[in-house]
């Protein structure tokens, strides 16, 4: 049986995201949280490049691994709080959480790998001779201009939100 | 005139409406006048109707129309006029009327008297489309209704911690009830594929009814007995008969006209109406006719001991409901109702009599009350009328009805039913009496209250002798002397050539039995000897008085020993039966209510332990919340995905 | 020129509400940065207006058949008519619940564009039939319900409940999410209309994984609409936010969320569905038992109403398991049940919510014992409470019965007995706590309270309270600490309130008493095609 190179990286890439997602749960501080949280961004664009899609793997480190990440540091050094959490305890309701993660993680991984998926070989053009941002973009103006118009309604309700939740008010009960 | 029945309940509907809008501050005397007047109309259409539809050669006559359809079932409503309807509409109205004239007199400056009456006049309407109902989803609904109305009514005087107890009680009891008839509702539905009466007693009688392979008699059975829990519960009868004594919370005319004439008859009705099924379903009304018996003697043994003149009168009105199911039990379908009739009418008065004593002298303990005869002439002899109704005197009216029934009882081979129902005779005969010198002959025992005992104006007076004048007479409308004419008017419903029903039913319930002079005699002679030995005990030697006497004087010693014949009477006769009752009574309070407020507790132990789950804090939350996914997305893997073997 | 064809597309026939509500809300959204001084509720009125408008265009597309827009993203048909018009309706009853709040209690004026934006989602969530615009549009609803929760910034209660909410919510988008990934990892295709035809192929190829994709989307919703054990966040939220939006996630969240996952579920599975609702049955059945028995010893008033909401949609989710045990040709009433229960559920529960939001302001509690003697100081307060309770218990003559019966016959006839009898069973434990407010509304207030009642029907009746008569209210016991409140602690109510309280007791009533008014057009309705 021959090594298939792709599905090596694709254990690495997976096990270092998952380290760092653990890692980040375990951390007391949260400027370290914020690192890690930027690694499991960045492994899950890997994961992307990994599978083709280019584009969202690059919108991925974008947004997710430069713009988000930066901006939970700049909120962390800006409020300026006590920045260290108590260290975790191990009582009943963390136990039975954790263990409940894991099993739902083993139940899923049973229930996927016993899975005889669909799907042709990595051949499969499924662009039709495009590359891959123009048929996001023909998707996103043809197919999907409804949700794509209404995510604009959604950020300007998370906007003008973000801002009544963080403006001064002084009549409140 | 029979198309024109839907005028009866339409017109205490107009009155509820009229007196919402008037308010809460409309003057007395427009609230009652309206309410009465209009229920007097009811009750003369009633007549009408009673007499269109005897005329009438084919009874029943039924107007519906189409209401909703679910699927491919149609529900209609309207109303339906049969012999029984009829003769129960008149009851109704006629009490009804009464009732809220007695209650202008009676709740005479009652802060929320015009809010009293808006309850009475929704109670009339509920009960009187209730009786018309042509199908069992109708009666259900209204049957719910006048429950609500009893709750509110019971509750009136909320105020009173034990009256909002009691509504809720009253609420909750018979609600075990309903839920078990609503339940054979549904079964009879989905057995019959219909809820209007005609549909299912035919399919009853000839064995159609179907439902997941049962035969058609064990589907009856079972829908009969179900229906018969809700008729228990409502009825008061054992064993959720606990509900009726506490109702006695309610003011008194709510207790006249909703508590013993009208809506605790309302069970004894539904079997009635439900009769073809009964019979189709022999268990069942062998069921019916235990439960009335042991009803009607336990009852009358708790009013032996009772010192609450409402609640002997409401242990006497469930022992008498025992006795209407035990006779519709055992056959004697025209007696049950018959009973019922006269039954409605002496203890309405009953009630109301007492309720013009709880006027006057503002207590319900018969041992402050004594003397009432010089005071309450009127009072006093209309409720002597009633008493020797309801202890079954010639030729009042109770001897006919419950004559009838023990001897139906009697001759249709139930001699044990018999037995019991000779013997509660007897306690009947004895505790009513009780009643009646205790309060109304010998020394008055609390003198305060007894100088300003008076009567309570013609509002109260008119009531009480109409009422008087049905509880000598109405007898007579059953008897040999008029070839029972009611049991001739009730079998037209069943004797019509369109009659749904089958021949069983047509034989069970136009039986006849004979008159027995013999038996009459024995009835008579048992509530003879029961007055005479309340008589004994209770008429001159008004006992607290002789005490008091023995112990501030000399010269009455010599009744000492009287008194200690008095003791050891009581001893030997009553002390039995008073030991028995209170075994009865230590088994309704600690065994049957415990059970309510077990079932009561276990929810709210149910509650308390879910609310430990609810901590607060959202890692909790999404714990329970991983917890619960992983649970259910194992299971169904493992059932449907076949990923573990 | 294909690519023209997009401009030629039934948007106005399809998308004609969504439309109309969204330009509402970025006209309210505009003028409210124009007029920052005074009183603002006329901007209120205004929304109402438009979604009034947007509920005529929706009445004029009802029953015109099906179409579909840009590659069926979006559909007219039956299902998003009666879907719109009962979101828009309860957004109307919810917009004048908001009126009173705003002019009374000085909240944050954004109230109104963020319903409206969240109508918007709402109304996706009822039309679109692609899972993408399916799930934004159940975003934008959340992330408005969000801000709206945690408004009143000043409140931890209501800080708390907004955080909770959000995590909450992420965690049932997150599995959402996943499930829709499962199922367009199978299929290939997020149209609904596209994976219908594949929903029997995928259960028999891959049951695993359908089954995966099947729950993690019910549960995923299950979220939303608080069914057990996903519930818990309910009572905190409720509690913590102001009573007018408590009735917004109540009754126009869970509604689309309803909409939405019958679209999701029925639409998708609709010819696998015996192994699959099967278990949307079992969670229907615990939901019905643990909200009804966790109500039991709840006096908080806006918990109990939480826990109450969690009951109903346990109620409401079992018709949705039937389509499991049900042939195609049952399905129709099904889905009449399930509209018929949430058009009833709506009225009943906006309506519980608006007295409650009186009393609240006028007791400065929600504790049941703030119940006490509402009857004697406004016996129309009273009755329509005891209407709206009673209705949600299932007392006969209103909606509330009505909508369980229906669905009790539903399960008779499907063959799915023990869902009716848990159904009947959990509704009579509901009859205790109800029954306990009605208790309460109609007991009298306690003695030394009595002054108190006077001078409120005085303050009522539009009297002037001077400051002579300040010192007497406050030494009359209860009424010192009702009145320090700020806002006093009168009943009146404004026209508005009773309009709107009006509004819900006839809407309860007339479906209770007359339900062909309802069930008739929804009968006449083409849910299939």
């Amino acid at each position: 049986m021959s090594i298939s190179w792709p599905l090596v990286i694709f254990y690495v890439i997976a096990l270092l995201t998952l380290c760092c997602a653990v890692l980040m749960l375990s951390f007391r501080k949260v400027i370290y949280m914020a690192l890690t949280i930027g690694g499991v961004f960045v492994g899950c664009a890997a994961v992307y490049f990994l599978l083709g899609a280019d584009f969202v793997g690059v919108a991925q480190i974008l947004i997710y691994a430069g713009a988000i990440t930066i901006l939970i540091m700049f909120a962390i050094m800006l409020t300026n709080h006590e920045a260290a959490e108590p260290p975790l305890s191990w009582n009943l309701k963390n136990v039975a959480s954790a263990v409940g993660c894991v099993l739902l993680a083993v139940v899923l991984l049973l229930a996927v790998r016993s899975t005889n998926w669909p799907g042709g070989g990595a051949t499969t053009d499924i662009n039709g001779g495009n590359t891959n941002p123009i048929v996001i973009g023909l998707m996103l103006f043809k197919q999907y201009t409804i949700p794509f118009e209404l995510v604009s309604v959604l950020l300007i309700v998370a906007l003008v939100g973000a801002v009544i939740l963080a403006q001064d008010r002084k009549e409140d009960e | 005139m029979v198309q024109y029945a839907w005028l009866v309940p339409l017109l205490p509907l107009v009155a509820y409406v009229f007196l919402l809008f008037l308010g809460r501050k409309a003057p007395e005397g427009i609230v009652a006048g309206v309410s009465v007047v209009l229920t007097a109309i009811s009750f003369v259409i009633s007549l009408f109707v009673f007499q269109a539809v005897g005329s009438h050669p084919n009874g029943n006559d039924t107007y519906v129309f189409h209401w909703l359809t679910v699927g491919s079932r149609n529900f209609d409503v309207g109303f339906q006029v049969t012999h029984l309807n009829a003769l129960m509409l008149v009851i109704v109205t006629l009490v009804s009327a009464l009732v809220l004239l007695f209650s202008k007199g009676y709740m005479h400056r009652d802060e929320r008297f015009p809010v009293f009456y808006q309850y009475l006049n929704l109670f009339v309407f509920s009960m009187l489309a209730l009786v018309l109902s042509p199908n069992l989803l109708q009666l259900y609904i209204f049957w719910e209704m006048v429950g609500l109305c009893s709750y509110l009514l019971v509750g009136f005087w909320y105020f009173k911690p034990e009256a909002a107890l009691a509504a809720k009680k009253s609420f909750i009891v018979t609600r075990i009830g309903d839920t078990g008839m609503f339940a054979g509702i549904i079964l009879l539905f989905l057995a019959s594929g219909s809820f209007d009466y005609s549909t299912i007693f035919s399919a009853a009688t000839a064995g159609t009814l179907s439902f997941h392979g049962m035969s058609s008699g064990t589907v009856a059975t079972v829908a009969a007995l179900l229906i018969f829990m809700g008729a228990v519960g409502k009825s008061a009868q054992f064993p959720l008969h606990i509900w009726l004594p506490d109702a006695m919370e309610g003011p008194t005319p709510v207790s006249a006209l909703i508590h013993a004439a009208t809506m605790v008859a309302a069970g004894v009705y539904l079997v009635a109406r439900a009769y073809p099924l009964f019979v189709s379903a022999p268990a069942a009304l062998h069921t019916v006719a235990w439960i009335g018996g042991i009803t009607a003697l336990l009852a009358s043994l708790i009013a032996l001991t009772q010192r609450d003149i409402k609640r002997v009168i409401a242990y006497s009105t469930v022992s008498q409901l025992g006795y209407m199911m035990m006779a519709l039990g055992v056959g004697a379908y025209a007696y049950g109702v018959f009973h019922l009739m006269t039954h409605a009418f002496f203890k309405a008065l009953l009630f109301l009599a007492a309720g013009s004593v709880i006027h006057a002298l503002d207590t319900q303990d018969l041992f402050e009350m004594g003397g009432l005869r010089r005071k309450m002439p009127l009072t006093t002899y209309t409720f002597l009328a009633g008493a020797l109704a309801l202890a079954g005197i010639v030729p009042f009216a109770g001897f006919w009805s419950k004559d009838d029934i023990l001897g139906a009882t009697l001759a249709s081979g139930h001699p044990v039913l018999y037995a019991f129902g000779l013997l509660a005779a007897f306690c009947t005969a004895f505790y009513i009496f009780r009643v009646f010198f205790l309060a109304f002959t010998g020394q008055p025992r609390d003198e305060a209250k007894y100088e300003h005992a008076h009567e309570g104006g013609w509002v109260m007076a008119v009531p009480l002798v109409i009422l008087a004048a049905f509880a000598t007479l109405a007898g007579f409308f059953n008897t040999p002397l008029n070839h029972h004419g009611l049991e001739r008017y009730l079998f037209a419903d069943y004797a019509a050539p369109h009659s749904a029903a089958g021949t069983d039913v047509v034989a069970t319930i136009g039986q006849t039995y004979p008159e027995n002079i013999g038996l009459m005699a024995v009835s008579v002679a048992v509530g003879l000897f029961g007055i005479l030995v309340a008589a004994l005990f209770y008429w001159r030697p008004g006992k607290g008085a002789e005490r008091a006497a023995r112990m501030f004087s000399l010269p009455y010693q010599v009744s000492f020993h009287k008194f200690f014949v008095d003791e050891a009477y009581e001893w030997f006769f009553v002390g039995g039966g008073k030991r028995l009752a209170a075994l009865v009574r230590w088994f309704d309070v600690y065994v049957l209510d415990g059970l309510v407020q077990l079932l009561g507790r276990l929810g709210s132990v149910g509650g308390r332990l879910l609310r430990f789950s609810q901590t607060g804090q959202i890692q909790t939350y999404s714990a329970w919340a991983t917890v619960g996914l992983l649970v259910f997305v194992a299971i169904a893997v493992f059932r449907i995905g076949g990923v573990f073997g | 020129m294909a690519n023209l064809d997009m401009l030629h597309q039934p948007y106005w026939s399809t998308m004609g509400p969504m439309i109309v509500v969204a330009v509402a809300g970025f006209v309210v959204m505009i003028l409210e940065f124009v007029f920052r001084r005074g009183d603002r509720r006329w901007l209120a009125a205004l929304s109402a207006l438009g979604v009034l408008v947007a509920l005529v265009v929706a009445f004029a597309n009802w029953g015109t058949g099906h179409q579909g827009l840009l590659q069926n993203t979006v559909m007219l048909d039956s299902f998003s008519s009666v879907f719109s018009v009962l979101i828009l309706i309860s957004a109307f009853l919810v917009l004048l619940l908001t009126l009173d709040y705003r002019g009374r209690e000085r909240l944050p004026a954004e109230h109104t564009y963020l319903i409206l934006f969240g109508v918007v989602g709402a109304l996706a969530m009822a039309t679109a039939t692609d899972l993408v615009t399916l799930y934004v549009g159940l975003e934008l609803l959340s992330v408005a319900s969000y801000v709206l929760v945690a408004v009143r910034k000043r409140s931890i209660r209501s800080v708390e409940g907004g955080i909770k909410y959000l995590l909450m919510g992420a965690i049932g988008s997150a599995v959402l999410l996943y499930g829709m990934s499962f199922i367009y990892g199978l299929a290939g295709t997020t149209n609904v209309l596209q994976l219908s035809t594949q929903g029997a192929v995928m259960l028999s190829g891959y049951p695993a994984i359908t089954v995966i994709g099947f729950l993690f989307m019910l549960i995923g919703m299950g979220f939303k609409l608080s069914l057990v054990p996903f519930h818990m966040w309910t009572p905190d939220v409720y509690d913590g936010a102001p009573t007018a939006i408590s009735s917004f996630l109540a009754t126009l969240s869970k509604v689309a969320a309803f909409g939405m996952l019958l679209r999701l579920l029925v639409f998708i599975f609709n010819q696998s569905t015996g192994p699959l609702f099967y278990w949307a049955g079992i969670i229907a059945a615990i939901t019905m038992i643990v909200g009804n028995f966790a109500a039991l010893p709840q006096r908080n008033m806006k918990r109990l109403l939480g826990f109450s909401s969690v009951a109903q949609a346990g109620y409401t989710l079992v018709p949705f398991a039937l389509f499991g045990s049900s042939q195609m040709n049952q399905w129709p009433g099904l889905f009449d049940s399930i509209s018929f229960y949430l058009f009833a559920y709506t009225f009943m529960t906006i309506g519980a919510f608006a007295i409650l939001h009186i009393v609240e302001r006028a007791k400065q509690s929600v504790e049941s014992d703030a119940l006490v003697g509402l009857y004697r100081q406004s016996p129309w307060l009273a009755v329509a409470l005891s209407v709206f309770v009673l209705s949600l218990a299932g007392m006969p003559l209103t909606a509330g019965f009505l909508g369980k019966f229906y669905i009790f016959a539903d399960t008779v006839h499907m063959h799915a007995l023990w869902l009716g009898i848990v159904l009947f069973a959990t509704s009579v434990v509901s009859f205790y706590y109800y029954i306990g407010w009605l208790r309460k509304v109609f007991q009298p207030l306690p003695t030394g309270a009595a002054e108190w009642a006077v001078a409120e029907v005085a303050a009522a009746a539009g009297a002037p309270v001077g400051p002579g008569q300040g010192p007497a209210r406050s030494e009359a016991g209860v009424a010192g600490s009702a009145a320090d409140g700020g806002s006093g602690g009168s009943l009146a109510v404004s026209p508005v309130m009773h309009v709107l309280i009006a509004l819900c007791v006839i809407g309860t009533l007339a479906l209770g008493i007359v339900p062909a008014i309802l069930l008739h057009p929804l009968g006449t309705l083409q849910w299939f095609y």
